[in-house]
């Protein structure tokens, strides 16, 4: 019995001092890598203007996953980003065309996907829905609602002040690198340093230990699925103003980048469990990845393939790793 | 002999009184619904639909989800074409984009079953994938295809019933049958309500999920094979956003994820409510872009109603 009990403290000695000293070390190392291989398909990868460049492309994406960080903290998962994203970004579009000035009209994007967050969570917490099937069925909904706003047209010709949120610079800062840090230094904060932020981490590594600890889960449940919904909006306005346009389905293939991103950051499905500069990381990954893709001449056809494949073996990979390590 | 009745009546999964309202709502409002070839209509849309979501069903009783069944849909249509342009027989194209159908769903059940990914994360995944692989192989176009068996797969009858939907129901006929009186019926609904038990009975878990998700697979190429015979093409997005339609079926009909409740059988209910919303739409001449948000509010409505009643019906057991 006692031998038992000695070899399983060894192991996870074993395990504690790999996850302590390697673990930390890897994803930064695998990014590290990826830039090396990519500075070998062009050589102009390690200029200041295409880092930048890669930065700015990869901000939408971060700003979806920090949000979709906080969701699968709890175990959850959040599948109407996408569609959130289509939604915030087609309002706000047409809002600001039809005259509305550039404050208010971001204002009701934000309260828009806070809205839809917020009834995703209601669906789940209050009425025991699984998240896939809330959040599934909530894409559909925003998806539809983009549409009936956009009445099957596109928005162009934004005002400047709209598109100067994608597209403007603080010396040689682009401004969505600004929002995307602060969105990701507030979210790192909060999880971190504040009770609230606490009690979503208790309520993912165990839901009933949570409860018994006096955590209000529903209260905490609705707060992350807001949350999500709230950062999907951010990154749907930075959308519409980096491409000019919005168009119904236009933030489809960011559910599953966002989800890809958590996971090969570190977060675990099974909840409690990583946090956003892990997420980050996962993010430029996936960034370079599709970077990379462009830089070779592929079609962006294949980037489904590519982004399904990468989920695949992250979560794979993931599952591995902590079997591996129990 | 009142208790047995009450039982009964409980057994009745409510959504049916939703489809019965529904029938009489646009029975008022929307003439020419009851006409019989609306009616036929409705039938003929619903086939491909309730062939999936009978996979979708077997799957959610293993407390699983299968969300790349819309997109196997069109993936087993695009291979059928793709074979058929390339002078393949017509009845071994279609045979082909069943397979296809079957490897997803075999691949699907190795990646949940053996390498114990969540189920919808493995099945996301795939769905990602298969999209990028039917895009890559047709260029994201529709590949055609023409043949006289395609015509008779739409329009053709027997006994009077037109095919798509005899096809249909004989494949419910079968997966009832087996769920009822096979051993692979009984994996299904212990490996959702007591895994343990079917360990210990000497099934292997894994094996039996392995054959459910394949099923699932094979299902939705049936089904990818009745909407390209429709359309007379292959096109990989030919299923897209079915895959919702299907799993809202299954859950209106009275599956829950928990514990392997529900069954095949009223799955039916739950695409009648959906064929019958969506036809109802169009024959009130409602646009397209309405539609989507206007169904995925009704079938997440329909879900919490098949919740809310189940939770008051088990309080009132549990008394």
């Amino acid at each position: 019995m006692s031998e038992i009990a000695e070899s399983a403290s060894i192991a996870d000695k074993k395990s504690i001092d790999f996850k302590r000293f390697i673990g930390p070390l890897l994803r930064p190392l695998g990014l590290l890598l990826l830039c090396i291989l990519l500075s070998f398909l062009s050589e102009n990868f390690f200029t200041l203007k295409n880092i930048i460049s890669v930065l700015r492309q990869s901000t939408i994406l971060v700003v979806v996953a920090v949000g979709m960080t906080v969701v699968i903290l709890t175990a959850g998962i959040d599948l109407s980003v996408g569609g959130v994203m289509a939604l915030v970004g087609c309002l706000t579009a047409q809002l600001s065309v039809n005259g509305m000035p550039l404050v208010p009209a971001i204002a009701c994007g934000l309260a828009a996907g806070l809205l839809v967050g917020l009834l995703n969570g209601v669906l789940i917490s209050v009425f025991g829905l699984p998240p896939f099937v809330a959040t599934y069925g909530m894409m559909w909904i925003a998806n539809g609602v983009a549409m009936i706003l956009m009445q099957g047209k596109i928005i162009f010709g934004l005002p400047d002040n709209f598109l100067w949120l994608g597209s403007g610079y603080v010396s040689i800062i682009p401004i969505p690198v600004i929002i995307t840090v602060v969105v990701a230094v507030v979210f790192h904060f909060y999880l971190r340093k504040t009770v609230p932020g606490q009690e979503i981490y208790a309520l993912g590594a165990n839901r009933d230990a949570a409860r018994y600890s006096g955590i209000k889960t529903t209260k905490t449940l609705l707060l992350v699925y807001g949350l999500s919904g709230l950062t999907a909006a951010i990154a749907g306005i930075m959308m519409t103003a980096r491409l000019d346009a919005a168009e119904e389905g236009m933030g489809e293939p960011f559910g599953l980048q966002a989800i890809a991103a958590v996971v090969m950051g570190g977060s675990s499905m099974m909840g409690g469990e990583g946090g956003i500069p892990g997420t980050i990381i996962g993010a430029l990954i996936l960034t370079l990845v599709v970077n990379g893709l462009n830089l070779m001449g592929v079609s962006s056809m294949v980037h489904p393939l590519v982004t399904g494949g990468v989920i695949l073996l992250a979560v794979f990979f993931d599952v591995v790793t902590r079997k591996w390590s129990d | 002999m009142k208790h047995n009745f009450h039982l009964r009546f409980v057994d009745i999964p409510p959504v049916s009184w939703i489809v019965l309202a529904l029938f009489i709502v646009y029975g008022f409002f929307a003439p020419g619904f009851f006409s019989a070839s609306n009616l036929w209509n409705i039938g003929v849309q619903a086939a491909p639909l309730l062939v999936l979501a009978i996979g979708s069903t077997i799957v959610i009783l293993t407390e699983g989800i299968d969300l790349s069944c819309g997109i196997v849909l069109g993936f087993a249509g695009v291979g059928f074409a793709l074979l058929a342009q390339h002078g393949v027989p017509v009845w071994l194209a279609m045979l082909g984009g069943i397979v296809l159908g079957g490897i997803c769903g075999l691949i699907n059940g190795v990646m949940v079953a053996t390498l114990h990914l969540p189920p919808f994360i493995a099945t996301l995944g795939m769905a990602s994938v298969l999209t990028g692989a039917g895009l890559v192989s047709t260029a994201g176009t529709s590949i055609p295809v023409k043949d006289s068996v395609l015509d008779f797969l739409t329009n053709g009858a027997l006994l009077g019933i037109k095919m798509p939907i005899l096809i249909a129901l004989v494949i419910l006929g079968a997966v009832m049958f087996l769920m009822r009186f096979t051993a692979f019926g009984r994996n299904v609904y212990s490996l959702g309500g007591n895994p343990e038990a079917l360990r210990l009975s000497g099934a292997s878990v894994s094996a039996s999920l392995i054959v459910t998700y394949s099923v699932a697979g094979l299902l939705a190429g049936i089904a990818g094979i009745l909407v390209a015979s429709r359309t007379a093409s292959g096109h990989i997005a030919s299923g897209f956003g079915w895959d919702f339609d299907a799993i809202a079926a299954t859950i209106i009909g009275g599956t829950s994820f928990e514990e392997g409740k529900g069954g095949v059988g009223f799955t039916i209910l739950g695409v009648i409510l959906i064929a019958v919303l969506r036809n109802g739409l169009n024959v009130a001449g409602v646009p397209n872009m309405y539609q989507f948000a206007l169904m995925g509010t009704v079938v997440l409505g329909a879900i919490i109603f098949e919740i809310m009643v189940r939770r008051l019906s088990g309080a009132e057991e549990g008394r």
